[in-house]
């Protein structure tokens, strides 16, 4: 659930949802968290960084069969929890299984689901959250109580609700998250959308008789991109933590496939006989990524609130 | 925002809490009819579920009857409404005993949990201000700390600490929740800091900014000017007008933590409602889970209600029930 309230993010617009007054202060503090924040941040060195980390993960994933040295799923007991050495670098987990290996592996489900949750998110939230802005009235007050209704839901249960009825797997989470994060990208998407909706070129075009949706899909909706792709790219971090929370809880990616956050359950009990390599460094695997995720994002939308006047 | 006469009136106030009660009652129905209805749709039937493979057609047919499994879904979803209302959450099927003698016992032990956990985020507010008010290596090195903290899942915090403090320096116990309130306090401090950690990041960010936000404002150059102690202007002055955003999201995150219990909780061997819930979605206890989730999304909801409050007693120029236009 922690994911309702990571989304620091969100409210880099002035929100003009339905909303209680003390949501209207934290709106413009969160805004200023953002831009103080990446203040240091932004174009600077940690950015560069943090671009080149993710795009490493992105190759190591597309090219794990090349670069992994063994098979990740090749058991070999007489290794088990077994240090680093030259045969395996990192080491081996408790059925011997080179460690290595399965943090390549393991980073292409670790991507693929958030990859799911966040494009789906994103379509979803953009349909949802220009149709309610641009519609306005009683279009937009039943999808805002929808989304509010959402709200009221912490993603993390809601996946776990879902994985209760449908089973665990890779699907079931990914597309549970999905719904969890849409509220998120609407509620952005709407409050950019009204603001570009009150500036004099939507009227210009609707006097030269454009039509409606194409104003909205030609013209408003790449002026709010930018700002959702950088939401997007927050929320890929916070995803790829949920779904690792998932399959960690055993409800996620299935045993035996490689995913970073099973990597850490299963070696947990190994932490008891000291041996931390099998959970630790999935673990940091997580956080780098995550961290990177997050400066990427906040970076992103610096650079696009300082662009816009 | 148009905020008209004073803040807090009376009637304002009881108008915006009865607003959002019934709100809450309406979310609660609609959470309800979805819990029930995704349940509903889980494929087999869940008489046998509960009386195991070897069960006789009569027994079935009793359960059946029982729990009005064979009428119309609605009427089903009344019955089931019913129950709650009377307090009785069905029977769970893991343990065959009534779903609210197995959650009764676990509740204290996740509530001393939970509060553990929130007492601790409430580092973040020291963080934040450490941060605004001294500039150059603190606040660098704050900030960096918790960009990283923030991005620390729970499960990973927790092997790391039982790594370190469990293991290596066998300070802490690692597994269960002791006896006695001092062995109770050392075995949930490990789960507990796991639950605050990225918590504390995000509350220390929230704060940081809010502070240095009122920091660079008039009224508090006039209050040094006239010669206010530093501290005090930090603390009646900065810090003070910053609350209300600093309590809106401490509230959310601290609400929150009732979901991450589960991943905690898990990986400590808590038997707490959170370990419950994993266990009794691994079971496919259906009941249990129904149960867990209405309850979470009650003390969710509530929690809300209660932050805007607050925040609205804390901060008289936030009106309460003010809608933005």
């Amino acid at each position: 659930m922690t994911a309702s309230v990571l989304h620091v993010g969100a409210d880099v617009a002035t929100e003009t949802g339905p909303g209680t007054g003390a949501t209207a202060t934290t709106r413009r503090s969160l805004r200023a968290v953002l831009l103080g924040w990446t203040g240091s941040v932004r174009g600077g060195p940690l950015f560069w960084l943090s671009t080149v980390v993710l795009l490493l993960t992105v190759v190591v994933a597309v090219l794990a069969p090349l670069l992994a040295p063994q098979d990740p799923d090749a058991l070999d007991l007489g290794a088990a929890l077994a240090g680093p050495s030259r045969a395996h670098l990192l080491g081996a987990d408790q059925s011997g299984r080179d460690l290595l290996s399965r943090l390549i592996f393991g980073t292409r489900t670790s991507l693929i689901g958030p990859l799911g949750v966040v494009v789906l998110s994103t379509v979803g939230g953009v349909v949802i959250g220009l149709v309610a802005a641009w519609c306005g009235g009683w279009v937009d007050a039943c999808l805002s109580r929808v989304v509010e209704l959402i709200f009221a839901f912490p993603g993390l249960l809601l996946a776990i609700i879902v994985v209760a009825v449908v089973g665990p797997g890779v699907w079931a989470p990914m597309l549970a998250m999905a719904v969890a994060y849409t509220p998120y990208v609407s509620r952005l998407v709407r409050s950019v959308v009204l603001q570009e909706m009150s500036r004099p070129y939507v009227d210009a075009y609707r006097v030269q008789g454009f039509s409606g949706v194409l104003i909205a899909t030609r013209h408003v909706l790449p002026n709010a991109l930018p700002v959702v792709l950088a939401q997007s790219t927050v929320n890929f971090g916070y995803a790829l933590m949920d779904l690792a929370a998932l399959s960690y809880l055993g409800l996620g990616v299935q045993p035996p496939m490689a995913d970073w956050g099973a990597m850490i359950s299963s070696g947990q009990t190994a932490i008891l006989q000291e041996s931390y390599l099998p959970s630790l460094v999935p673990g940091v695997a997580i956080v780098v990524v995550v961290v990177a995720f997050n400066i990427v994002g906040e970076g992103l939308s610096a650079r696009i609130v300082r662009r816009s006047p | 925002m148009a905020a008209s006469g004073p803040a807090l009136g009376t009637r304002a106030a009881v108008l915006f809490v009865g607003r959002r009660l019934a709100s809450l009652v309406l979310t609660l129905l609609a959470t309800s009819f979805l819990v029930f209805g995704a349940v509903h749709l889980t494929p087999g039937d869940p008489a046998r579920a509960m009386l195991g493979p070897h069960a006789t057609p009569a027994a079935i047919a009793a359960i059946h009857a029982q729990y009005h499994l064979d009428d119309p879904f609605l009427v089903q979803y009344a019955h089931w409404l019913g129950g709650l209302s009377r307090g009785d959450f069905g029977r769970s099927i893991q343990f065959r005993q009534d779903v609210t003698s197995v959650l009764a016992p676990r509740i204290a032990v996740t509530g001393e949990l939970v509060a553990y956990a929130a007492a601790l985020t409430m580092l973040g507010v020291l963080l934040g201000v450490a941060a605004a008010v001294r500039p150059g290596v603190v606040d660098t090195g704050i900030v960096v700390s918790t960009t990283v903290a923030t991005a620390m899942p729970s499960f990973v915090v927790a092997i790391l600490l039982v790594a370190i403090f469990g293991v290596k320096l066998g300070w802490l116990p690692v597994v269960g929740v002791g006896d006695g309130p001092v062995s109770r306090l050392a075995h949930l401090t490990m789960p507990a800091v796991a639950l605050a950690v990225s918590l504390v990041g995000l509350l220390a960010r929230v704060t940081r900014a809010g502070v240095l936000d009122q920091l660079g404002r008039e009224h508090v150059e006039v209050a040094r000017a006239r010669g206010v102690p530093w501290l005090r202007v930090v603390r009646r002055h900065a810090l003070r007008n910053a609350l209300g955003p600093i309590l809106t999201v401490g509230g959310t995150l601290v609400a929150g933590i009732l979901v991450t219990t589960s991943i905690v909780e898990t990986a400590f061997g808590i038997h707490g409602l959170g370990e419950l819930l994993v266990k009794s979605v691994a079971q496919k206890d259906l009941p249990v889970v129904q149960a867990l989730a209405l309850l979470t999304v009650v003390v969710f909801v509530v929690m809300n209600l209660v932050i805007d409050v607050v925040a609205a007693l804390v901060d008289p120029r936030v009106a309460l029930g003010v809608r933005v236009a």
